[in-house]
C-alpha cells in the first residue's frame, strides 16, 4: 500500500508548550500517590493533605510564583520552618538503630512534598521544562522512598502500583517537549490499547514479583545472604537437636541441605555435637540452652605425628555448638570457645558460621579435648538407671552383658541390641518408648537405639551417656566429605577405667545414614558447587588479598608497560599525515579505478590497501612494469593534476590495457 | 579541524568516536548507553530506580524493595521491548553536499511505514554526526503516527560548525515504545560526504599589485560582452591573412590591401599561498592562537580566491602549506570551487611549507604575473620566498594573520611589498571587506 506523503514536519515549526507551564496531570498524580502514601506511613501529618490541594490547584490556574531567587530559597526556608515547628520530631517507638530514624524520614518526606508543591507553583523557562519534570520526578522518588519506611505492608502494597503506573504515564510528557507539533490526529486507538496493554502486563508481573518476594521473604534473604556475607547459608527442615527426644518418627529425607562440610578424611565417622547424661521420658536433658559453659583455652600443641588436620566449613547454625569426633586433639577457631561438663564445645559469638580446624588423632582409643574425665558426682550421674525404666530392662541388660571387663560387657551390650533390633524410622510405643523397645524387640530408629545403650550400659554398671551428632560419609569431592541435615545420627558414650570415653554405635549397619539414604544426585551436588562459587570467591579474595594488591599491582605495571609499548609502535608505524587531502575524486577517476582494480585481480594481481599502485607495481619485477606504471603515472595526474587530457589519456590506456587481454 | 568542544554533547544525534575521552570501546559503549538509548525520561527514571534500590536493598522488612520491585520489573520489560520492537520503515533522504562553515543545510527526508504497529513515538535523526555538525532539532523530529504504508516528509537541518571534509553515516529512527524510558532504534545507513567550505566574507576591493611580465599563452578575455582584442595598428596584407580583417577605407585610400592587425588581451595569471606552518613545539596557548589563527587565514584565503574569481584573474597555482595544486579549470569557471574544496580540507603542517613549495613553483615562476600570499608569520624565511618571487618579476601580495607581534614587523619591508596587512582576531571579528 502506498499514498502521497502525509505531513510535512518543518524542524523550526512551532513546539507544544506546556499549558500554564503547570505539571502534567499524570505526575501530579504520582505525587499524591507519594504523598498518600507518606501521609499513611508517618502520623498522618495534617499538612499533606494541604500539600495535595495545593498541587492539584496548581494546575487549575495559571498563575505562577515569580521565577526569583529570593522567592523561591525564602519560601522554602519558610516552609521548613513551619514543619519543623508543627510536627514531633521524637518518636518513642522508633527504637532500632539499624535504619534510618523514623522521624528524619518523616521530617526530609515533608520537606520534598513541600519542594514538589512549590515546584508545580513556580514559572518555569521552557528551556528548562524537561529538566523541571525531571527533578519533580525524582522527588516523587524521594517522597515514596520516606514513606516506605515502615513495616507496614498493605498500604505500600497497593499505592506502588498506582504511583508507578502515573509515574509511567508522566514520562510521555518528556517525549513530546520541546518537539514539533505533532500530527493532530494523536495516537491510534490500536497503539494505546497496546501501550496499556504493556503498562498493566508490567505492573501485574511487576505485582506479582513483589508478592512472590513477600511470600519467600526468608528464602530471599538467606539466598541473598551468601552474596553479602563469607558464610553460605543452608536451610534445613530436620537434622541435628539440641534437646533430643524420643520421636515416633524419624524422617529426615527431605532435608538434604548441607551442615558441614569436612575438608580432610577424618578417622572417625561419629561427629559429636552434644552429649546428654539425663533421661526424663521420653526426652534427654539438660538441653544445650540449660546448661553452663566456661570459657576454655584449647591446647596449641596439636598432638603428636599421627594428628590429622580437618577443615570443618559450617553451612548451618548448630546452636553454636561445634561438630568435632571424639578423638580431637584441639580445635582451633577464630572466635572463643566454651565446653561444659560433658565434653560438648560451643562457639563463644552467637551465629557464627565462620569456619574452624580441627586435629584429630587417628587412635580410636585417643582421650582429647573433647573426653573429659568424670568426677565422682558427674560418674554418678552417668549411672542413673530411670525410674520410668523397667526393672526388667536392667535384668536384661545383666542377663546380655554376663562378667568379664567393662568393655567386654558393654561390646556384649552393643552386638545384642545391633543383632536383636531391626531399624526402622518410625516407632509407635506402647507405654514408655524405652521400655517397649528393649523389652518387646522393636524396631526403632537411632535415637532408640542410643538411649537403650546408654540405659542397659548403666543397668549393668558402666557410666554412660547419650550423645547426638552427625555420621560423616559422604565423599563430596577428592578429600572432601560433606555431612548433611539427615545424617544427624545418636550413639552412645561409655566411660571405661583405664580406656576412657568410647564411642559405642549400637544402630545396626542397615539404620546408618550412609545405608538409608541414597547419595544426592549429580545435577545437585553441581548446583550446591555453584550455589557455593559465590562465597567461594568472597573467602579466596578475603585470604588473598595481599596477594591480590601484588597482583593488581603487577597487572597494572604490565598494561603500562603494554600501553607505552603500543603507543611507540603507534608512534613509529603511524602514517605521514597529509598536509592537505585531496578533494574526492570524481565519478570518471572512480569508475576507472574501479575498472583497474578488476583488471589487475584478473591477473592475480592484488594490491595491499597499505600500499599504493604505483609502490605495489615497482615491487612486483615479474610483471611488465612500463605498461602497467605508464596508466597509474598517467592516472595520477589526472588525479591530482586536473587535467582533462591526462584523464582522456589514462581511459584510453586503460581500454587499450583491457583489449590487449 | 580545530573546535572548541571536548566533552560530547548529550543529544543523542552525536557521535563520540572521535573524542579523546571516548577512545575505548567500553567507555565509549556506556555513553551511548547514557546518551542515546536512556531518553531524557530514562535517565531521571534510573535515578529514581537507584533510590529504590538502595532503600530496598537494606531489608525486606522494609517496603523499600516494593518500588524496587516495580521499577526493575519495568525496566525489564523496558528492555525486552527495545530489544525486538525496532522500528521498520523505508527512508530516503536529498541534501547538498557542499556548504559553508557557519550555515544549515535542510535534509528532506521521505519515511514509509513497513509496519503495523510500528508507528508509535517515532522519532528520525541523523545518525552519529561528527563533533561539528550538529542535528537541528537536537533529539530529532517527532514523526506523526504513521499507519502501514503511509508515507511522510520530514526535514532535519545539520548546522555545520566548522570547515571540513565529513562522512554522513545516515539516519537512524528511534522508538522509545512503550515506557519511553529507553529508546529502540534502527539505523539507515546512507553514506555520503559532505564538504563544509570555511566560512568567509566576500571582499568589497582587493588591492593585487601587477607583474612586469606579458602574458604568452594565457586565456583571452572572452568571456564578457564588450572585451574583445584590443587593435594594434593597420599594415600591408600578406598572404595568410584573413580576408575579414582587411580595412576597406584604409585599403580605399592607399590603394593597396591593408590589413587591422591585433593583439589579443591576456588575462592575469595569479598564484595564491597560504601558510599553514604551525609549529609542534608549541605551549596550549600559543597553539591555539595559531590555530585560531590559520583558520583566519584560511577564511581570508577564500575570500581572496572569491574576490580574484569574480575580477578578471586566473588563478593558475594553489598552494596551501607544503601542497601545491595547478588550477587549470579556466577563467571564470570551477577553479574557485576547487580552491574551496582544498581549503575545506587543508589542515596545518608542522613543517616549513615554504622551503617545499619554492622549488616546486621555481619551475612555474615564468608563467605568473602576481602572487597571494596569506602568510601566518612573517619571518626571513617568508620574506626570502616573497623577494624570490619579486626577482623573477611576479608582483607580490602579502597578507599576515596573527595575534600578537610578527618575528619581523612587515612595516619595515613596505618599500619592497607596499603596505602588508596584518589580521588580527579583533579585525577579523569586525569584518574584513577591504584588503
Amino acid at each position: 500500500m502506498s499514498a502521497e506523503p502525509a505531513s510535512i514536519l518543518a524542524s523550526k515549526g512551532s513546539t507544544q508548550v506546556n499549558q500554564g507551564n503547570a505539571l502534567p496531570w499524570s505526575l501530579i498524580g504520582a505525587a499524591l500517590a507519594a504523598m498518600a502514601a507518606h501521609y499513611l506511613t508517618a502520623n498522618r501529618f495534617n499538612g499533606l493533605p494541604v500539600m495535595g490541594v495545593l498541587l492539584v490547584s496548581s494546575r487549575l490556574t495559571t498563575w505562577r510564583l515569580p521565577n526569583h531567587f529570593l522567592i523561591s530559597y525564602g519560601l522554602r526556608a519558610v516552609i521548613l520552618a513551619v514543619i519543623l515547628t508543627l510536627i514531633n520530631q521524637t518518636d518513642p517507638q522508633d527504637t532500632d538503630p539499624w535504619y534510618l530514624q523514623q522521624a528524619d524520614t518523616n521530617l526530609a518526606g515533608y520537606a520534598v512534598a513541600a519542594d514538589i508543591v512549590l515546584r508545580a507553583w513556580e514559572r518555569r523557562a521552557p528551556a528548562v521544562a524537561r529538566e523541571g519534570l525531571g527533578v519533580v520526578v525524582l522527588m516523587t522518588a524521594l517522597l515514596f522512598a520516606a514513606a516506605c519506611d515502615t513495616y507496614e505492608r498493605f498500604h505500600i502494597q497497593w499505592i506502588a502500583p498506582i504511583y508507578v503506573l502515573c509515574l509511567l504515564l508522566a514520562f510521555r510528557s518528556f517525549a513530546v517537549m520541546n518537539q514539533p507539533a505533532r500530527s493532530e490526529r494523536g495516537l491510534r486507538p490500536s497503539l494505546i490499547l497496546l501501550r496499556m496493554i504493556a503498562i498493566f502486563f508490567t505492573l501485574g508481573f511487576a505485582g506479582a514479583s513483589v508478592y512472590a518476594v513477600n511470600r519467600y521473604q526468608y528464602r530471599v534473604e538467606n539466598w541473598a545472604m551468601q552474596f553479602v556475607h563469607q558464610r553460605r547459608g543452608e536451610t534445613h527442615e530436620i537434622g541435628f537437636s539440641a534437646s533430643p527426644r524420643l520421636s515416633n518418627i524419624f524422617d529426615p529425607q527431605p532435608s538434604s541441605s548441607r551442615a558441614l562440610i569436612i575438608d580432610g578424611e577424618p578417622s572417625e565417622p561419629h561427629f559429636r555435637v552434644a552429649a546428654f547424661d539425663t533421661y526424663q521420658s521420653p526426652e534427654w536433658k539438660p538441653a544445650v540452652s540449660d546448661r553452663t559453659f566456661a570459657a576454655i583455652a584449647p591446647p596449641e600443641d596439636a598432638g603428636s605425628a599421627r594428628t590429622r588436620l580437618l577443615k570443618v566449613t559450617r553451612l548451618s547454625n548448630t546452636d553454636d555448638l561445634i561438630p568435632a569426633p571424639l578423638t580431637t586433639a584441639t580445635v582451633r577457631t577464630e572466635d572463643p570457645l566454651e565446653q561444659d561438663g560433658s565434653g560438648t564445645l560451643r562457639d563463644n559469638r552467637s551465629g557464627s558460621l565462620d569456619p574452624y580446624s580441627v586435629f584429630e588423632v587417628t587412635s580410636p582409643a585417643f582421650q582429647g579435648l573433647l573426653c573429659i574425665n568424670p568426677d565422682k558426682r558427674e560418674r554418678a550421674r552417668l549411672l542413673v538407671v530411670p525410674h520410668e525404666i523397667d526393672p526388667r530392662v536392667i535384668e536384661l541388660a545383666r542377663k546380655i552383658a554376663g562378667t568379664g571387663e567393662p568393655a567386654v560387657r558393654a561390646f556384649r551390650l552393643q552386638e545384642y541390641l545391633r543383632s536383636q533390633h531391626a531399624y526402622s524410622l518410625s516407632f509407635q510405643p506402647h507405654g514408655e518408648p524405652l521400655n517397649d523397645f528393649i523389652l518387646n524387640g522393636r524396631a526403632g530408629h537411632c535415637q532408640y537405639f542410643a538411649s537403650a545403650m546408654v540405659i542397659m550400659a548403666r543397668a549393668v554398671g558402666i557410666p554412660a551417656r547419650y550423645v547426638a551428632g552427625f555420621y560423616a560419609h559422604e565423599q563430596y569431592a577428592e578429600g572432601e566429605i560433606v555431612v548433611r541435615q539427615r545424617d544427624a545420627h545418636a550413639w552412645a558414650e561409655c566411660w571405661f577405667d583405664r580406656l576412657g570415653w568410647v564411642t559405642l554405635d549400637a544402630t545396626p549397619a542397615d539404620g546408618r545414614p550412609d545405608q538409608i539414604f541414597p547419595d544426592p544426585p549429580d545435577w545437585k551436588r553441581w548446583w550446591e558447587k555453584l550455589n557455593d562459587l559465590p562465597a567461594q570467591i568472597r573467602s579466596w579474595l578475603a585470604n588473598n588479598s595481599n596477594l591480590l594488591k601484588e597482583l593488581a599491582a603487577l597487572g597494572a605495571v604490565i598494561a603500562l608497560c603494554v600501553w607505552v609499548i603500543r603507543k611507540i609502535i603507534d608512534w613509529r608505524r603511524r602514517p605521514t599525515p597529509l598536509a592537505a587531502p585531496y578533494p574526492a575524486p570524481d565519478k570518471q577517476l572512480l569508475e576507472m579505478a574501479g575498472r583497474f582494480d578488476r583488471w589487475m585481480k584478473q591477473r592475480g594481481i592484488v594490491c595491499p590497501p597499505e600500499s599504493t599502485w604505483r609502490a605495489h607495481l615497482w615491487s612486483r619485477n615479474d610483471l611488465p612494469n612500463d605498461a602497467y606504471l605508464n596508466f597509474v603515472r598517467t592516472y595520477d595526474r589526472a588525479r591530482f593534476g586536473n587535467r582533462a587530457e591526462d584523464l582522456v589519456n589514462a581511459r584510453e590506456l586503460l581500454e587499450r590495457m583491457e583489449e590487449s587481454v | 579541524m580545530a573546535t572548541k568542544l571536548r566533552f560530547p554533547p548529550l543529544g543523542p544525534s552525536k557521535d563520540v568516536s572521535d573524542y579523546p575521552l571516548f577512545t575505548s570501546g567500553v567507555s565509549r559503549w556506556l555513553w551511548r548507553i547514557y546518551a542515546q538509548r536512556l531518553t531524557p525520561a530514562g535517565r531521571w527514571f534510573a535515578l529514581a530506580t537507584a533510590i529504590f534500590s538502595m532503600y530496598g536493598g537494606i531489608s525486606l522488612n522494609l517496603q523499600g524493595y516494593v518500588p524496587a520491585g516495580y521499577t526493575a520489573i519495568i525496566w525489564i520489560i523496558a528492555g525486552g521491548a527495545m530489544l525486538f520492537y525496532r522500528p521498520r520503515i523505508h527512508l530516503t533522504c536529498r541534501n547538498p553536499d557542499r556548504v559553508c562553515a557557519g550555515e544549515t543545510i535542510d535534509c528532506d527526508i521521505e519515511i514509509q511505514q513497513l509496519r503495523r504497529f510500528g508507528g508509535a513515538d517515532l522519532v528520525v535523526m541523523p545518525h552519529r554526526l561528527p563533533r561539528s555538525i550538529d542535528s537541528v532539532p537536537e533529539d530529532g523530529v517527532v514523526l506523526s503516527d504513521l499507519q502501514k504504508g503511509v508515507r511522510a516528509r520530514a526535514r532535519i537541518g545539520l548546522r555545520c560548525l566548522a570547515r571540513g571534509e565529513f562522512t554522513l553515516k545516515g539516519f537512524r529512527v528511534e522508538s522509545g515504545f512503550p515506557f519511553g524510558i529507553l529508546r529502540s532504534w534502527r539505523t539507515y545507513p546512507m553514506q555520503r560526504k559532505l564538504l563544509v567550505y570555511p566560512k568567509f566574507v566576500p571582499l568589497a576591493s582587493l588591492s593585487i599589485p601587477t607583474g612586469r611580465r606579458y602574458q604568452p599563452g594565457g586565456v583571452a578575455l572572452v568571456s564578457h560582452l564588450g572585451e574583445s582584442f584590443e587593435y594594434l595598428g593597420n599594415r600591408e596584407y600578406r598572404e595568410g591573412d584573413n580576408v575579414r580583417d582587411i580595412d576597406w577605407r584604409a585599403t580605399a585610400r592607399s590603394d593597396k590591401p591593408i590589413v587591422r592587425e591585433w593583439v589579443e588581451e591576456y588575462m592575469l595569471r595569479a598564484a595564491v599561498i597560504l601558510d599553514t606552518h604551525i609549529p609542534k613545539k608549541l605551549k596550549t596557548r600559543a597553539m591555539q592562537q595559531r590555530r585560531d589563527s590559520f583558520e583566519r587565514a584560511v577564511s581570508v584565503t577564500a575570500a581572496v580566491s572569491d574576490f580574484m574569481a569574480r575580477q578578471d584573474y586566473l588563478v593558475d597555482l594553489f598552494a596551501a602549506g607544503p601542497n601545491l595544486y595547478h588550477l587549470t579549470a579556466g577563467r571564470s569557471l570551477a577553479y574557485l570551487d576547487q580552491i574551496l574544496d582544498i581549503l575545506a580540507c587543508v589542515d596545518s603542517s608542522p613543517t616549513e611549507p615554504m622551503e617545499v613549495i619554492e622549488p616546486q613553483i621555481a619551475d612555474l615562476i615564468s608563467r605568473l604575473s602576481t602572487a597571494i600570499c596569506v602568510f601566518l608569520d612573517w619571518t626571513p624565511s617568508r620574506r626570502e620566498f616573497a623577494q624570490r618571487l619579486l626577482r623573477e618579476g611576479v608582483a607580490v601580495k602579502a597578507i599576515i594573520c596573527r595575534d600578537g607581534p610578527c618575528t619581523i614587523d612587515p612595516s619595515a619591508d613596505e618599500s619592497f611589498f607596499g603596505e602588508i596587512p596584518v589580521i588580527s582576531a579583533a579585525d577579523f571579528a569586525k569584518g574584513v571587506s577591504v584588503l
